[in-house]
């Protein structure tokens, strides 16, 4: 186990270090100025911008001091998102609000999301199943953005049940969640029907299995061996997609943020490559790819934990 | 799993813990009471941007928030009784003043009694530690100007010490600042202006320090309210980086500077940016003023258009282009006089104006007769009358169909009666510009068959775009959607810092065909913006005509329309802007509350 | 379902169960004199194609979703032609036109009307178009206060466009919606089609030959999935788009980009499954080619996962064009295609919901038709999965 936790780190440490590189360069291989789009700026500040960042020098160097910053875990500083301000500060200003909002779509999304997937796969194949799955795939299919500025309009606007946008206090109130939860629903969707889906099919083939025959023989009610028995068996494939939805809480979207006045991280992002403050956009996606690394290899070991059956580390089908 | 169950809900703990821990305000002061609510005048508004800085030395976009809070020695404001906006003293005490003919050297009084918002009092020394600070070589701040003061750029460059720069708090109330060789103010108001410049308000030194990093290179002063004092009017009284922004009114003796200019008590900025959410937030009395285009406000009674100092048309590069055709002045006029800008701006830009002219139509020039105060409509002029393109008259629509046609006929049969396919690149960063290319499209290829001259489109990112079309690159064949940007006070002076050949606009982005043009224009430039027709009104309304008519007959770039916004505000407000104004930041924050 | 073929009751059931139940009673007791003969089967022999195909065609939703998929794809051909007006023709003068369809409008439905709200002093302008006056109200503003009535309008008539028919209404520049939203629908499923087959060609060759060779090989191109696969997408979209500027092709590659591995990683785990196998060993030891075994031998196992695979994830293409559009980052203008047309309607929802209504329908049946197709191929595929 420890060994294969040491592989599986080395590894990732091995994939941050290529997409950094990769990164760096395609960040520094866009068109343009780094310092402004305009040519107001006064070519002495330049010169004296330009050298305090080393933009004066080739690529190669700067890659090489930004790989000796990033040595000395130091980020850098923000160009023009945030001038001044240290790239790891910036990103945790934002992270508060993602992760609150997560937290709420996340606790909306599983029981809302099982009910449905279980009792799809219980009365598989009924009108209700099919009447659910349409429901859910309708909610996937519709994009975001016209979905969050159709319940902004008619929610929001029109029936004044929810407030148009995010309340504006630090604390989490009563007024703040309120006013989270149309974008809390926006977000949840599509994670209820992925996890629906998924949950009736998982669900639907333990159903069939022998051990749910065995205890229907052992004389267990049906609730008994659907919570008991075949609920354990569907959610161990599950078990990944549970983790990433509290894992993934940093994660955020753009779509939502822009319509409901969310300042989340994406904002950020976007303004950072538009703007180009590489350092920034580097930082952000930095951030990204460590959070990424470790939930795909803590959900491969929870694996393990949550199922001794599979076991890590060894090459199964050699 | 229940070992899972109990994996999530430890995870769950942890980020609760965290999430309470971030959420934890910065500061939270500003008592609200209910009571008050009624008589306190509060303005609502949305900001695109809330906020990348505080500090008015690296503030890239909010000058005018940052001026709020931030004093500087003098601010424009907007005068109700002329309709324009002067430069009136704020920390100084009357304008400054040349110790002699030459206006090199200047003294300015620094007025007694303001302090910064924790009582920390202002003086000669605060000013000057401020412009050392900004202009600091290891800072390296973005909004650094002392490159027109003497050893100015030496100072920034690390050559001198800022003893020797010539800016000076001679005694702790006065100011004595020596410009550079090369820089000649006119009069006090160019002075007034230079330290109106948003870099220059003033920090507080004491935080300031505390903000410098151990090797002196980052500053992180005014990055969250901890790390700001304010010195203005307003203070930020609350801060949801990246939400929302609090100024409430100072009520403190020493920060009742133009108290009686700026009227609410308080200001809320709300950081939203999608058009329709701002609407519906207006439309439900969350904020008092607002960027309606939507067609459904079409019959609202109470707009008022804000013209916008951009002439947008496009660009066409006749430098290096794939094809031969536009290197052709004919093809270009046939592209000048093809477009029906009037139906353009009806369909795409309902509330902006059609402008054939380089020129903003809102343009105005210092009046020849009185060349201090009065100002001039410059279409009115006579010089700007007399212009002609190819011998024809230049009118506002600019459309004539045949005689487009005629000049493509010319140009088409050139060229060996080829037919011609052209990208042209557009700004993907908004709608409008999409419509916008669409129409053009569509409009040049129908009036020249889409047979002979062809148009492909190309979204360009609008961080690139400004590359895409500079000098160096010129990766296109047309651009539709970029602006010339002038300014409408002063039209000749294109940018507002001109310094040499590369940083002017014409040999920036718009490249005249004809060599001899093209230095004539720079030279008129020049002559106009910096040398010695500086202080003639007369020769620089001549400049500005004969440099317009050079642009007009080289027609590289084409003017199309003049953008305009159609605001609305609420019944609380009565704000000071009229139909067609430019600015409109005074008009909010000096509004009358009714 | 005849007994004779198939030892399966009507309902699906093994036939044991039934029998064990029936009292002996019941049972008639043969001859042992007589001879008994192996009775020929009456079937024809099922190939596995026909058995998946005949399961397919048993199930009625993904019949109608089979039949959804089709009307759609072949009005994403005619479509773009069947209006009189082109995708790419505009009439300023009749921009933003209400839908009107020649039948409905008798109806009161799509008659091409809309609410105005306008002044009381101005309703003269509208006298001859004014279908139904709604409401009047008074608006009070900085500037004074107003009276203001809610009518609706004849748009029609009032543009003096009585003998136009616009089905789906015009866009903002006064492009027929209809035409754009058919070819819009065809530039959308092309892009989503070339996606899915670039996607499965690299797929499968990557992935046969890293579950069939293994070793160093196999751990190269794990590792640079590994990379592709961590950088997150959005910031890897916009940056490709900006090195590349946007279009069609562009985006084809930043689907690609990350598509293919999917594909790539079922089609290796079917290779560790079965490359040791006895049947492969025997194909070995006979002398086929490592082609022939990779291909005849063990992909095959892995058709029913990759055709479904891919039928699912031709609305996913679709609706992250519609993502990407969104971010001004779709295919390239004047060419329409059901992300720009959603993000379009989107900016005027307040004032033109109808541009939203239509490719909104297109894409909720893209979407439902091709998830119900791709559940209804998996069942068929793999029948284990059906009760």
């Amino acid at each position: 186990m420890l060994r294969y936790t040491l592989q599986r780190l080395v590894a990732a440490c091995f994939t941050m270090l290529v997409i950094i590189v990769v990164v760096f360069f395609v960040l520094h291989s866009m068109p343009g100025d780094i310092l402004d789009l305009s040519p107001k700026l006064d070519p002495a500040i330049r010169q004296a911008m330009l050298s305090k960042y080393h933009l004066d020098e080739p690529l190669i160097v700067q890659f090489g001091y930004t790989m000796r910053d990033y040595l000395h875990l130091d980020f850098g500083y923000s160009l023009k998102v945030r001038p001044g301000v240290p790239v790891f500060d910036v990103i945790l200003e934002r992270l508060a609000i993602t992760i609150q909002l997560n937290y709420f779509a996340a606790f909306f999304i599983l029981p809302v999301g099982m009910i449905f997937g279980i009792t799809m796969a219980i009365k598989k194949d009924s009108l209700y199943d099919v009447i659910a799955s349409s429901v859910v795939i309708l909610l996937i299919s519709v994009p975001s953005f016209v979905l969050a500025a159709v319940m902004q309009y008619y929610l929001g606007f029109k029936l004044e049940w929810f407030p148009l946008v995010l309340a504006t206090e630090h604390k989490l109130t009563w007024t703040k969640f309120y006013s989270m939860i149309m974008p809390i629903l926006a977000l949840s969707f599509g994670s209820i029907a992925s996890i629906a889906r998924t949950l009736r099919a998982e669900l639907a083939e333990v159903l069939t299995m022998d051990f749910m025959l065995l205890a229907k023989a052992k004389g267990l009610t049906y609730g008994q061996t659907i919570t008991g028995h075949a609920l354990r068996n569907a959610c161990v494939p599950l078990s990944a997609t549970f983790l990433y939805l509290f894992l993934g809480v940093l994660s955020s979207s753009l779509v939502i943020e822009q319509i409901f006045g969310v300042p989340g991280l994406s904002k950020t992002m976007i303004s950072a490559i538009n703007g180009k403050d590489h350092w920034l956009t580097m930082g952000i996606v930095i951030f990204y790819v460590m959070i990424g690394l470790l939930m795909a290899i803590l959900a491969d070991l929870s694996y393990g934990v949550i199922d001794p059956r599979i076991r890590m580390g060894g090459k199964k089908d050699e | 799993m229940k070992k899972a169950m109990r994996l999530v809900a430890m995870l769950l703990a942890c980020a609760m813990v965290f999430t309470a821990c971030s959420s934890a305000p910065a500061s939270s002061e500003a008592p609200e009471s209910t009571g008050t609510e009624t008589t306190e005048k509060v303005l609502r508004l949305t900001h695109p941007d809330i906020i990348e800085t505080l500090n008015p030395q690296t503030t890239a976009t909010n000058y005018e928030l940052l001026l709020d809070m931030n004093a500087s020695l003098f601010r424009e404001i907007y005068n109700p009784e002329t309709g324009k906006t002067q430069f009136v003293p704020r920390l100084a005490a009357g304008v400054p003043e040349a110790k002699d003919e030459t206006n090199k050297v200047w003294t300015i009084k620094v007025a007694e009694g303001y302090t910064f918002v924790d009582g920390t009092p202002i003086d000669a020394h605060t000013v000057e530690y401020t412009m050392k600070v900004l202009n600091d070589p290891k800072l390296a701040n973005r909004n650094s100007n002392a490159s027109d003061m003497m050893n100015g750029a030496a100072y920034l460059a690390g050559e001198c010490e800022w003893s020797e720069v010539g800016f000076k708090a001679i005694d702790d109330y006065t100011i004595e600042l020596t410009y550079a060789d090369d820089y000649e103010p006119e009069n006090a108001l160019n002075v007034m202006e230079y330290l109106g410049w948003v870099g220059a308000c003033i920090v507080h030194p004491e935080m300031y320090e505390s903000c410098i990093s151990e090797d002196g290179m980052s500053c992180t002063y005014g990055s969250s309210l901890d790390t700001f004092v304010a010195s203005a009017l307003y203070y930020p009284s609350d801060l949801i980086q990246g939400q929302y922004l609090e100024l409430t009114r100072r009520t403190d003796e020493g920060g009742q500077m133009q108290a009686d200019i700026f009227t609410p008590d308080r200001v809320e900025y709300q950081c939203v940016t999608d058009a329709n959410t701002q609407v519906q937030m207006f439309e439900q009395g969350l904020i008092d003023a607002v960027v309606a285009n939507q067609a459904q406000y079409d019959e609202y009674p109470g707009a008022r258009i804000q013209l916008r100092a951009d002439n947008m048309g496009f660009y066409i590069n006749g430098e290096k282009p794939s094809n031969d055709i536009l290197k052709d002045v004919n093809m270009r006029y046939a592209l000048y006089w093809g477009i029906d800008r009037e139906a353009i701006v009806k369909a795409v830009y309902p509330t902006s104006v059609a402008s054939a002219y380089q020129y903003l139509t809102i343009a105005t020039m210092p009046d020849p007769a009185d060349p201090e105060n009065a100002k001039l409509h410059y279409r009115s002029t006579p010089e700007a009358q007399a212009i002609r393109i190819d011998g024809h008259e230049v009118t506002q629509a600019g459309y004539d169909k045949e005689l487009a046609l005629d000049y493509f006929e010319k140009a088409y049969a050139a060229n060996g009666g080829q037919p011609v396919k052209v990208t042209a690149i557009y700004s993907d960063s908004s709608d409008a510009y999409k419509e916008f290319a669409e129409v053009l499209q569509s409009q040049i290829q129908e009036l020249f068959g889409a047979d002979r001259f062809a148009i492909e489109l190309q979204a360009c990112p609008s961080a690139t775009i400004y590359t895409e079309i500079s000098r160096e690159v010129m990766n296109f064949d047309l651009c539709f959607s970029c602006g010339w940007y002038n300014s409408a006070d002063y039209p000749w002076n294109n940018t507002n810092w001109v310094y040499s050949g590369p940083y002017t606009y014409n040999t920036q982005y718009c490249y005249i065909q004809s060599e001899a043009a093209r230095e004539e224009w720079d030279e008129l430039f020049y002559r106009s913006a910096l040398y010695e027709d500086k202080r003639d009104a007369q020769k620089k309304l001549e400049n500005c005509a004969r440099m317009e008519e050079i642009l007009l007959n080289d027609a590289c770039f084409i003017p199309v329309y003049n953008r305009g916004y159609r605001w609305f505000f609420s019944d609380r407000i009565d704000p000071l802007l009229q139909e067609g104004d430019i600015d409109l930041e005074f008009c909010l924050m000096q509004a009358k509350f009714n | 379902m005849n007994n004779d073929k198939t030892l399966l009751m009507a309902n699906g059931q093994p036939a044991g169960d039934e029998i064990m139940n029936k009292s002996a009673e019941k049972f008639e007791r043969f001859q042992r004199e007589e001879k008994i003969h192996d009775v020929e089967f009456k079937t024809e022999a099922v190939s596995y194609i026909k058995d998946v195909w005949r399961r397919f065609k048993r199930d009625k939703v993904t019949v109608t979703a089979t039949f959804i998929i089709l009307i759609i794809v072949f009005m994403a051909i005619i479509g773009p032609g069947m209006s009189k007006y082109d995708y790419l023709e505009q009439n300023l003068a009749l921009k933003n036109m209400p839908p009107r369809i020649p039948v409905l409008e008798d109806i009161g439905i799509l008659d091409g009307t809309r609410v105005l709200t306008v002044q009381v002093s101005n309703l003269d302008n509208y006298a001859d178009c004014i279908v139904k006056e709604l409401d009047r109200f008074t608006t009070s503003s900085a500037f004074g206060k107003s009276e203001m009535a809610k009518i609706k309008v004849d748009i029609y008539k009032q543009r003096g466009a009585e003998d136009v028919y616009y089905w789906f209404g015009t866009d903002n520049i006064g492009r027929d919606l209809f035409s754009r939203l058919w070819q819009g629908t065809r530039v959308s499923l092309i892009m989503a089609f070339s996606v899915v087959v670039i996607n499965l060609s690299i797929g499968l060759v990557v992935g046969s030959i890293c579950g069939y060779y293994g070793g160093w090989v196999d751990l190269i191109i794990q590792r640079i999935m590994d990379v592709i696969w961590n950088i997150p997408s959005l910031p890897l979209t916009i940056l490709l788009i900006m090195l590349f500027g946007s279009g069609i092709t562009s985006l084809v590659l930043v689907f690609c980009l990350t598509g293919w591995m999917g594909t790539a990683n079922s089609v290796r785990m079917q290779f560790y499954r079965y490359k040791n196998r006895e049947y492969v060993l025997a194909a070995r030891t006979m002398g086929a080619s490592d082609i022939k075994i990779m291909f005849r031998h063990i992909l095959p196992n892995a058709i029913g996962t990759i055709i479904t695979s891919c039928a699912l994830a031709v609305p996913n293409v679709v609706f992250q064009e519609a993502g990407l559009s969104y971010l001004g980052l779709g295919v390239q203008a004047p060419n329409p295609s059901i992300g720009m047309l959603l993000s379009d309607g989107q900016k005027v929802l307040m004032d033109y919901p109808y541009m939203i209504l239509f490719p909104s329908i297109i894409i909720i049946a893209l979407m439902l038709a091709f998830n119900l197709f791709g559940n209804g191929l998996r069942d068929a595929f793999n029948p284990n999965l059906r009760q």
